[in-house]
C-alpha cells in the first residue's frame, strides 16, 4: 500500500529531473567553453584542448551518472567538480572583475574531485572523519580565494588592461604571488587524507566490493602521480616547456578519474542499480539498525520487513524477536523467501509491485549474504530470551498456584479435621471426668494439649506456604500481620492498592525475606516497610536502622529473591554501608 | 439481654466433621441447635423470617469462594437483623478482619482463632457473651497488637499488672469477670482502668463495649 504510490511518485520525478538536468548541462557546457574560449588567448592549442577534455569529461560523465540514478547525488557532484575545474580559465578575460574572481576562486578542483571519492558510490560522506576532511578542503581554500581576492591587483599582477583591483582592499603582492602555492598545500593536504581513508575503506572491504571500489584505485593511482610529478618538476628547475609538458600529461591522467567512475557506476547499476549500494553499506554500517534501512532503500519500497525463520518455533520472527506473519496471497504485500540447502533461512515481506522485478529481490538477498545469517541469529538470540522471560515468569506463577493450592488443601482438610479431632478430644475428657476415670481423662487433656501444638504449628505453615489474607485483601493487610509478629518494631506504609497476584505475592516474600534478615543480622531498632506506585511500577522498600553491611552473596534467600523479581522484569537493589542500616530496594512492573 | 430460656443457635461450617463438632460442644452447653448450613447461601437461608436464631456461628471461608464469606455474612446479618449476635471463627487471626467486623462499634459480634472451639468452655462462654450483646476478640488478636506497641512510649508506662487488665477488657470482659479473674476487688480495678485510659490518653465511658473498641482502635492505629 505505501511502496505502490512512491514508485509512481519516483516516475514523475524522473520527468521533472531530465529538465533540471538538460538545463544544468547547457549551463555548464556553456561555462567550459566560455573558459577555454578565454584561455585560448594565453595557451597553446594543445594545452587548451587537454584541460578541456580532463574538466568536461567530470560534466559529462556526471551529466550521465544523473540521468540513470537521479535519486543520487554523485552525478551531482561530479557536475559541480567538472564546473569547479573552468573557474581558472577565465584568468586571462578582460572584462571587468572576473579576472580578479577566476585568479582567486581557482583551486577547488583537487577538493571537489577528493569529494567525489569519499562520496563514491552514492553521493554521501559516510563517516565523520570524511566530512572533516571534506569541509577543511572547502573552508581552508575558500578562505585564501578571499584573501588573495582582498589583496589582488589584476593590472599589476596580470599586466593587462584590465580595471584596477575592484575588490583589492589591501594590496600586498607577496601574498598574491605565493596564494597559488597556499592553496596547492591545503589542497595537497587534503588529497593526501583522501588518498588515506581510500587505503583504509579498500583494506576493510570484501572481494565484491573491492571490486565496485576500482575507480577509487584510480584516483588514489591519479592523485599520486600527479604528486610525484609536481613535486620532481619542481624541484628540478625545468624550463617552461617541460612544465606545460607535465601539466599536460596531468590533465591526461585526470581524464581517468571521470571515466573510472563512470565504468564503476554502470557496473554497478547495470542491472540492478541500488544493489552495489546496498553491498557497499552492509560494509559501512555497523548493524545497529540492521538490514531494513539498508533493503528497503535497494528495493525502494520503504514498508520491506525482513524476518527470520527459527525451526524451534517453527515460524517466522523480526529482529526484536516478535513473531511476523506472512501476508495474505489476496493482500497488496507479497513475501519472497529465502532458502538454503532447502532450508528456509528468512522472509522478505514487500511490495507485491515489486514481484514485476524478481530478479531485483533475488540479487538484493543474495547481496545481504552473511548479514542475513548473522541476524537471523540475533532473532533467534532475542526470541529465546523472550521465550525464557516468559516461562520464567510462567514458572514463579505456577509455583505461586501450587502454593495456593497447598494452603487451601491444608486449611480444608487437615486443619479443619484436627480441629474436630481436638472437639471429640475434649469431649471425651469431660465424658471421662463425668464417669470418674481420672486417668483416661488426663491422657485425653495431654493428647489434646499436644493436638493444639501441632495444629498452631501446621497453621504457620501454611500461613508461610501461602497467606490466605494476601489473595483476598492484598498487600497491605498481609503485611501487617507480618510487622505485628516481627521482633523488631515495624512501620508499614503500604497504601490498599491491589496489584496483579504474582506482583503482590513477590513484594510480600521480598518483605518477609528482608524482615527476616533484619531480625536475623541487622541488630535494628526500627524498620520502615514501604510499597508505593510509581508509573506502572510497585516500589517496595524496606530500611532498617542497624549495622549494615549486609552482603547478598551471605544468603540464598536474596538470590532467589532476585530470580523472583527477574521473572517479573523487576529490579533488586542492596544498599547496606557498614554502620549506616541497610535499605532493599525492589521495583516490580505491572501492567 | 439473656434470651429466655435456651439459647438457639445456627452454624456455618463447610467442613462436615468440625459442624457437628461445634454442635456437640454447644448442644453440651444446654443451647440449642436450630439450622446448620454448608456455605454462605445455606447460612442466609437460614438467618431471616420470624424464626430468628440468636447466635450464628460461623466460618469465614466457606463455599462458594471460599474467600471471607463468613464476614460478610456477618456484616449482612448484623445490619438486617441487630438481635443475632454472630460468632466468626477463622483458621487464622487476621488483625485487618477484626477491625472490618469490630471496627465501627459493631455489638454483637466475636472473632476466635478456630482452634479455641476445643477449649468447650472457652467457646461456650464466647457465645453467651456475644448473645448478650457483648463484643468478643480472641486473646491472640488483643496480644499481638499489645506486642506491637512494646516500643510505643505511652505503652511503656503501663505496668504489667494494668496491661493484664487492658488485655482482658480488650477481649470485651467485664468488669466481674475481669475481677474474678485477676483476683482484685473492683475498686482496686477501677483505679487500674482510670489509670491505663490516662496513661493512653482515651476519655473513659462506662459502655464496656465502647471501652473495647476505644483499646482496639487505639491499638491499632495510635
Amino acid at each position: 500500500m505505501r511502496a505502490t504510490p512512491t514508485a509512481m511518485q519516483g516516475m514523475g520525478v524522473r520527468r521533472n529531473q531530465a529538465w533540471v538536468i538538460a538545463v544544468v548541462f547547457v549551463v555548464v557546457t556553456a561555462f567550459a567553453v566560455g573558459g577555454v574560449l578565454v584561455q585560448l588567448r594565453d595557451d597553446s592549442v594543445a594545452t587548451v584542448a587537454l584541460n578541456f577534455a580532463a574538466g568536461y569529461a567530470f560534466v559529462l560523465a556526471g551529466a550521465i551518472a544523473w540521468r540513470r540514478r537521479p535519486e543520487s547525488r554523485f552525478g551531482v557532484l561530479m557536475m559541480v567538480a567538472g564546473a569547479l575545474w573552468f573557474i581558472g580559465s577565465y584568468g586571462p578575460a578582460n572584462v571587468i572583475a572576473v579576472p580578479s574572481l577566476a585568479a582567486s576562486f581557482e583551486g577547488f578542483a583537487a577538493i571537489a574531485i577528493s569529494h567525489l571519492a569519499l562520496a563514491y558510490p552514492d553521493g554521501r560522506l559516510a563517516g565523520r572523519v570524511e566530512r572533516a576532511v571534506i569541509t577543511f578542503g572547502y573552508v581552508a581554500v575558500g578562505a585564501v580565494s578571499v584573501a588573495t581576492l582582498l589583496a589582488f591587483n589584476p593590472r599589476r599582477d596580470f599586466q593587462c588592461q584590465c580595471p584596477v583591483a575592484p575588490f583589492g582592499v589591501f594590496t600586498n603582492p607577496g601574498f598574491v604571488n605565493h596564494h597559488r602555492e597556499l592553496k596547492d598545500y591545503l589542497a595537497g593536504a587534503v588529497v593526501v587524507a583522501t588518498v588515506a581513508l581510500i587505503v583504509k575503506r579498500i583494506r576493510r572491504s570484501n572481494v565484491t566490493q573491492r571490486w565496485l571500489l576500482a575507480p577509487l584505485w584510480v584516483v588514489a593511482a591519479v592523485a599520486g602521480l600527479t604528486f610525484l610529478t609536481r613535486v620532481t618538476s619542481s624541484s628540478l628547475h625545468l624550463s617552461d616547456t617541460t612544465t606545460t609538458r607535465v601539466d599536460q600529461l596531468v590533465n591526461v591522467m585526470s581524464l581517468l578519474i571521470p571515466a573510472a567512475f563512470l565504468v564503476g557506476l554502470f557496473r554497478m547499476h547495470m542491472e540492478v542499480s541500488p544493489i552495489g549500494d546496498l553491498v557497499l553499506s552492509l560494509g559501512k554500517r555497523e548493524g545497529a539498525e540492521g538490514l531494513q534501512p539498508a533493503l528497503a532503500r535497494a528495493l525502494r519500497d520503504p514498508s520491506v520487513d525482513v524476518a527470520y525463520w527459527l525451526p524451534e518455533r517453527n515460524g517466522y520472527f523480526d529482529r526484536s524477536g516478535h513473531e511476523v506473519a506472512l501476508p495474505d496471497p489476496t493482500s497488496d504485500r507479497a513475501a519472497t523467501m529465502i532458502e538454503r540447502s532447502g532450508e528456509p533461512v528468512a522472509v522478505i515481506v514487500h511490495d507485491r509491485a515489486l514481484l514485476e522485478n524478481p530478479r531485483l529481490v533475488e540479487v538484493a538477498t543474495a547481496a545481504t549474504g552473511m548479514s542475513l545469517e548473522n541476524e537471523r541469529l540475533q532473532a533467534e538470540l532475542r526470541a529465546q530470551i523472550d521465550e525464557v522471560q516468559a516461562s520464567r515468569k510462567r514458572i514463579i506463577d505456577a509455583g505461586d498456584q501450587a502454593r495456593r493450592k497447598i494452603e487451601r488443601d491444608l486449611h480444608d482438610g487437615a486443619q479443619q479435621r484436627l480441629v474436630a479431632l481436638a472437639i471429640s478430644l475434649r469431649m471425651s475428657s469431660q465424658e471421662a471426668a463425668e464417669s470418674r476415670d481420672f486417668d483416661a481423662g488426663a491422657a485425653f487433656d495431654a493428647a489434646a494439649t499436644e493436638l493444639r501444638l501441632a495444629t498452631q504449628e501446621l497453621r504457620d505453615l501454611a500461613h508461610g506456604i501461602h497467606p490466605a489474607i494476601l489473595t483476598e485483601r492484598g498487600l497491605a493487610p498481609a503485611v501487617e500481620r507480618v510487622a505485628e509478629r516481627a521482633p523488631v518494631p515495624v512501620s508499614v506504609d503500604i497504601d490498599d492498592e491491589r496489584y496483579p497476584a504474582s506482583v503482590e505475592a513477590t513484594a510480600y516474600f521480598v518483605i518477609v525475606e528482608a524482615l527476616a534478615n533484619v531480625a536475623k543480622h541487622a541488630q535494628a531498632n526500627a524498620v520502615t516497610a514501604r510499597a508505593e506506585r510509581r508509573d506502572g511500577v510497585l516500589v517496595v522498600e524496606v530500611c532498617d536502622d542497624g549495622v549494615g553491611g549486609a552482603d547478598e552473596a551471605g544468603g540464598t534467600g536474596m538470590v532467589g529473591l532476585r530470580d523472583r523479581v527477574g521473572a517479573l522484569g523487576g529490579r533488586v537493589e542492596l544498599s547496606s554501608p557498614v554502620g549506616h542500616g541497610t535499605r532493599l530496594r525492589v521495583e516490580l512492573p505491572y501492567s | 439481654m439473656e434470651a429466655v430460656g435456651q439459647l438457639r443457635v445456627v452454624i456455618a461450617e463447610d467442613s462436615v466433621l468440625l459442624r457437628e463438632g461445634i454442635a456437640r460442644v454447644v448442644t453440651a452447653a444446654g443451647m440449642e441447635v436450630t439450622g446448620e448450613a454448608g456455605d454462605y447461601d445455606g447460612l442466609m437461608a437460614l438467618v431471616g423470617g420470624t424464626d430468628l436464631p440468636d447466635v450464628v456461628i460461623t466460618d469465614i471461608r466457606m463455599p462458594p469462594t471460599r474467600t471471607d464469606e463468613g464476614i460478610r455474612a456477618a456484616l449482612e446479618i448484623r445490619a438486617k437483623y441487630p438481635d443475632v449476635a454472630v460468632l466468626v471463627l477463622s483458621q487464622y487471626l487476621e488483625t485487618a478482619y477484626a477491625v472490618t467486623l469490630l471496627g465501627d462499634g459493631a455489638r454483637g459480634v466475636g472473632y476466635l482463632l478456630k482452634d479455641r472451639v476445643a477449649d468447650v468452655d472457652e467457646l461456650v462462654d464466647a457465645v453467651r457473651r456475644v448473645a448478650q450483646g457483648g463484643s468478643v476478640v480472641d486473646p491472640e488478636v488483643v496480644e499481638r497488637l499489645v506486642a506491637k506497641r512494646r516500643g510505643a512510649s505511652a505503652l511503656d508506662s503501663i505496668t504489667a499488672r494494668e496491661r493484664d487488665v487492658l488485655e482482658l477488657m480488650a477481649q470485651g470482659r467485664s468488669n466481674s469477670a475481669i475481677c474474678e479473674r485477676l483476683t482484685l476487688s473492683p475498686k482496686t480495678l477501677e483505679t487500674h482502668v482510670r489509670s491505663i485510659f490516662n496513661k493512653l490518653d482515651i476519655n473513659a465511658e462506662p459502655d464496656d463495649h465502647r471501652r473495647v473498641l476505644a483499646v482496639l482502635t487505639y491499638l491499632r492505629e495510635a
